[in-house]
C-alpha cells in the first residue's frame, strides 16, 4: 500500500513538472508567419456541418491555386460565433477574414475592427456586384463588409393544404394584410384542428420593417434612428392578434412553443399549417422536412400599400479584420469567394444568392429543385422592389429578443398594441444607443 | 463521528423489518409509481434515443417515440461528417478532462487543507475572495483571461483549460473540501503529528485518504462539467483540429434550420456514454461514509 502511494506521488509530481515544462515551452508566441514566407490568414463562419465542409474545399481550392497562402478555418454555430468573435476581437487576435451579419456591422466599424475595403479595390473587384451587395457595408463614405448574397423574407405556403380546405392560391401580387388574415382564418375552420391557416407573425422585425416600408416608413433611417411611428406598429401588430384571435393560427401558448423552435419543426414542416414567414434561404429545409413542395409568395400588402416594402437582404457579408498583417491577401480570398464562378458552385445558394450575376447564372442549372424556385423568385421579384435598407444602427442584435419579449406579454393580453409599442420604441432606443 | 456511524447501523438493521411487513399490494404501487415518474424522468433522454434512429426529416413530423423507420446510418454520417471522425473529437475532450480531473484534485485538495488547517495571516479574507470568485460569472472573466492566456500565445492550446486547474481555480471544490476536512476529527492530526508527520504527512497519509468521498465527488463533478463545458472551450480552441466533443456537435447545428437532427442525436448518445460509465463506476463513492473510510 504505501510503496503505491509513494509511486502515485512521484508520478503526479512528474506530472506537474512535465506541466510546467510545457507552460514554459508555450510561453513562446507563434503569430504571423512561418519562416518559409508562407503567409497565414485565418478564417471565421458559422453555419452547420455541410458548410464547415464545402467551406473547407473552397479554402483547398484558394491555397491550391496561391500555395504561398495558408488558411486556418475557424467556426461554430451561430450563438456561440458571436461571443468567440467579440472575445477574440477584445484580445486583439480577431481573425483575417470575418463573416459579419449586418445587424453587427456598425459595431465592429465603430470601434475600428473593420478595414475598409475600398483600400484594397485593386484585388477585390465590386463592380459586377449588385448594387445592393455593397449597400449594407457603406458606412460613413467606408465600405466594411460585402454581401455575399441575398435573402428575402417571404410568405411559404403548403398547396397541399391549401387545396385540402378547399380553396385557390391566393394572387400574392394584389393581396392585402386583411386578405391574408381572411385566408387564414377560413383555413383554420375547414381544418377542423388537423391544420391551422399559418403560424403567427408578429416577432420578427424583418417583417416588420416590410409592412412600415409599405407605409411609407422603415425600421431604421440612414443615420441609425428609429424610422417609425407608434402608430404603425401598432397597426402591424393590430393584424398579428387579429389573425390569432380569429383563429387563423394555434392559440398563444402553442404560437409562443412554436414560435421559440427552428424552421424544421414549424407548422410548415410538420404540414399544419398552410402558411407561414420565413426567409427564402429556408425554403430547403422547410420542404425538406415537410417532405413535399412548398412555395414562395410575396407578402402581403405589396401592392395595396404606398410602395412595395419587401427588400433583399445580405443573407451575411465577408469583413476583413481592420488589424490583419496581410490585407491584400485577405482580399484576394475574399474576391475568390465572390466572384469566382468555381467558387459559386460550391457556395450554391447556402450563403444566399449569390451577389454576382455572372456567378447566379453559372449556377443556375445546379440548385437543388427548392433553391432553383428560391432563385427564380428572388429574380422575379428584384425589379419591383424599393431601395435597399441602410444597415443597421449598433446594438439593433438585441432587437430580437426585445420583439419578442414585448410581443409575448401583448399575446398573454399584459399590454395593449398601442403600449407595447410605446415599449418597443423605448427599449429599442435604450438598445440603439449604447 | 465514528460512534454516531455506529448507531446509525443498527438502526437501519432495525428498520429492515419495515418494509417486509408492508403488504404486497402497497409496495407494488409504490414500486409502479416510482418506475413510472422514473419514466417520466427519462422520456427526454429516451426521445433522443429513439430520434437519433430516425431519418433526419421526419424527426420532428413523427415525434412519437416508436420509430416508423429505422436510420442507424445517422451514427455513421455523424460519426463521420464532420471533418474529422468523432473519436478525434472525444480524444480531445478526454485528454482535457483527465488533465482537469488530475489539477482539481491535487490543487483543490490542498488549497483546502491550508484553509481548513494552517493558520496563516489573511486566512478569512483569502478565503473569502476564494467564495466571491465561484460568483463571476464566466463573461466576467473570459475576456481578460482571453488577453492573459492570448499573451502567452495559448490560444488554440488545451492550457488555458488545464493549466488553471493546477493551479486551484475551481473555487466550488475548495470549498467543498474545506467543509469536508473541517469535521475530520483534529485529535488524528495530533496522533500523526505525535508519529512524526509534517504537515505535508498528515496532509497525504491522514486526510486524503479520509476525504475519498469528497475527492470521489471533486473527481466525478470535474468530470462532468468540464466535458460539457461549451463556453470556455469556444473561447479557447478556434482550430477545428482541437475541437471537442461539444463543440463538435454544435457544428451539427445551424441556427437558419439546416440542423443535421439525426446524426446530432446520435452523437449526442455517444458523448453520454462516457458521463454516464464514469458516473456509474464513481457513484458507489459518493454514498460511501466517512466513518467507513476512516476505520479501514
Amino acid at each position: 500500500m504505501r510503496t503505491r502511494r509513494r509511486t502515485q506521488l512521484r508520478a503526479a509530481s512528474a506530472a506537474a513538472l512535465a506541466l510546467a515544462l510545457a507552460v514554459a515551452a508555450g510561453g513562446c508566441g507563434d503569430d504571423g508567419d512561418s519562416g518559409d514566407g508562407t503567409i497565414q490568414l485565418t478564417f471565421t463562419w458559422w453555419g452547420s456541418d455541410s458548410r464547415h465542409a464545402y467551406t473547407q474545399e473552397l479554402i483547398d481550392m484558394f491555397t491550391a491555386e496561391h500555395p504561398n497562402i495558408e488558411i486556418q478555418p475557424t467556426f461554430s454555430d451561430f450563438d456561440g460565433y458571436w461571443d468567440a468573435l467579440a472575445t477574440a476581437t477584445a484580445g486583439g487576435n480577431a481573425p483575417d477574414i470575418i463573416q459579419m451579419e449586418e445587424r453587427f456591422v456598425r459595431e465592429y466599424v465603430a470601434n475600428g475592427q473593420l478595414l475598409d475595403l475600398n483600400t484594397v479595390s485593386d484585388v477585390l473587384d465590386t463592380s459586377q456586384l449588385d448594387p445592393a451587395a455593397l449597400a449594407a457595408g457603406e458606412i460613413d463614405g467606408g465600405l466594411y463588409t460585402i454581401a455575399t448574397g441575398f435573402n428575402a423574407f417571404a410568405i411559404v405556403a403548403d398547396p397541399q393544404i391549401v387545396q385540402d380546405a378547399g380553396f385557390e392560391m391566393p394572387d400574392d401580387t394584389t393581396w392585402s394584410w386583411q386578405d391574408y388574415i381572411d385566408l387564414t382564418v377560413d383555413i383554420s375552420e375547414a381544418g377542423g384542428g388537423d391544420y391551422f391557416g399559418a403560424q403567427a407573425f408578429g416577432t420578427n422585425e424583418a417583417l416588420f420593417n416590410i409592412y412600415a416600408r409599405q407605409q411609407g416608413e422603415a425600421l431604421y433611417n440612414a443615420d441609425g434612428t428609429l424610422g417609425f411611428t407608434a402608430e404603425t406598429l401598432a397597426e402591424f401588430w393590430d393584424l398579428a392578434l387579429e389573425q390569432i384571435e380569429r383563429g387563423g393560427t394555434p392559440g398563444p401558448e402553442e404560437t409562443v412553443e412554436i414560435g421559440a423552435t427552428g424552421p424544421d419543426q414549424s407548422l410548415l414542416a410538420t404540414n399544419r399549417g398552410a402558411f407561414g414567414t420565413w426567409w427564402t434561404n429556408q425554403l430547403g429545409t422547410l420542404s425538406g422536412s415537410a417532405g413535399r413542395e412548398l412555395v414562395l409568395l410575396r407578402q402581403p400588402g405589396e401592392s395595396t400599400g404606398v410602395q412595395p416594402g419587401m427588400y433583399l437582404k445580405p443573407a451575411m457579408s465577408w469583413s476583413i479584420s481592420a488589424n490583419t498583417e496581410h490585407p491584400r491577401e485577405a482580399a484576394m480570398f475574399v474576391d475568390f469567394l465572390l466572384n469566382s464562378p468555381e467558387a459559386g458552385e460550391k457556395l450554391l445558394n447556402d450563403r444566399g444568392v449569390p451577389a454576382n450575376p455572372t456567378v447566379r447564372d453559372a449556377i443556375a442549372d445546379q440548385l437543388p429543385p427548392a433553391e432553383q424556385q428560391v432563385a427564380d423568385f428572388m429574380s422575379e421579384l428584384a425589379p419591383t422592389l424599393g431601395e435597399a435598407p441602410p444597415p443597421p444602427p449598433t446594438g439593433a442584435g438585441e432587437v430580437v429578443d426585445i420583439m419578442q419579449r414585448i410581443y409575448e406579454e401583448m399575446l398573454f393580453g399584459n399590454l395593449t398594441t398601442t403600449e407595447a409599442a410605446n415599449e418597443f420604441i423605448e427599449q429599442v432606443q435604450d438598445a440603439i444607443a449604447t | 463521528m465514528a460512534t454516531n456511524e455506529l448507531l446509525r447501523t443498527t438502526d437501519t438493521a432495525d428498520s429492515y423489518r419495515g418494509p417486509r411487513r408492508r403488504p404486497w399490494w402497497q409496495s407494488l404501487l409504490i414500486h409502479g409509481g416510482l418506475v413510472g415518474f422514473g419514466l417520466v424522468m427519462l422520456y427526454p433522454l429516451l426521445w433522443m434515443l429513439s430520434s437519433s434512429f430516425k431519418p433526419t426529416d421526419i424527426i420532428f413530423r413523427e415525434p412519437g417515440l416508436i420509430p416508423t423507420e429505422l436510420e442507424p446510418g445517422n451514427y455513421v454520417q455523424g460519426w463521420t461528417a464532420l471533418l474529422h471522425p468523432f473519436h478525434r473529437y472525444i480524444f480531445n475532450s478526454l485528454v482535457i478532462v483527465a488533465c482537469s480531473i488530475v489539477g482539481n484534485l491535487l490543487a483543490c485538495s490542498m488549497t483546502a487543507y491550508a484553509f481548513a488547517r494552517l493558520n496563516f495571516r489573511g486566512r478569512k479574507l483569502f478565503f473569502a475572495v476564494m467564495l466571491a470568485t465561484i460568483m463571476l460569472p464566466i463573461h466576467v472573466v473570459i475576456v481578460p483571461q482571453y488577453i492573459l492566456f492570448n499573451e502567452l500565445g495559448w490560444i488554440n492550446t488545451f492550457y488555458p483549460l488545464i493549466v488553471p486547474k493546477f493551479l486551484a481555480q475551481d473555487a466550488f471544490f475548495i470549498f467543498l473540501m474545506v467543509q469536508f476536512i473541517r469535521v475530520l476529527p483534529r485529535e488524528l492530526d495530533e496522533a500523526a503529528r505525535i508519529d512524526g508527520c509534517n504537515h505535508w504527512g498528515i496532509f497525504w497519509r491522514v486526510i486524503m485518504p479520509l476525504s475519498m468521498p469528497a475527492l470521489a465527488t471533486t473527481a466525478i463533478f470535474t468530470f462532468i462539467w468540464t466535458w460539457n463545458d461549451f463556453y470556455s472551450q469556444l473561447i479557447f480552441l478556434t482550430d477545428p483540429d482541437l475541437a471537442t466533443v461539444p463543440l463538435a456537435l454544435r457544428f451539427f447545428v445551424d441556427s437558419q434550420g439546416d440542423t443535421s437532427w439525426g446524426p446530432l442525436f446520435s452523437m449526442s448518445i455517444v458523448a453520454l456514454v462516457p458521463i454516464f460509465g464514469f458516473f456509474l463506476a464513481g457513484q458507489r463513492y459518493l454514498v460511501r461514509g466517512i466513518a467507513t473510510t476512516g476505520i479501514k
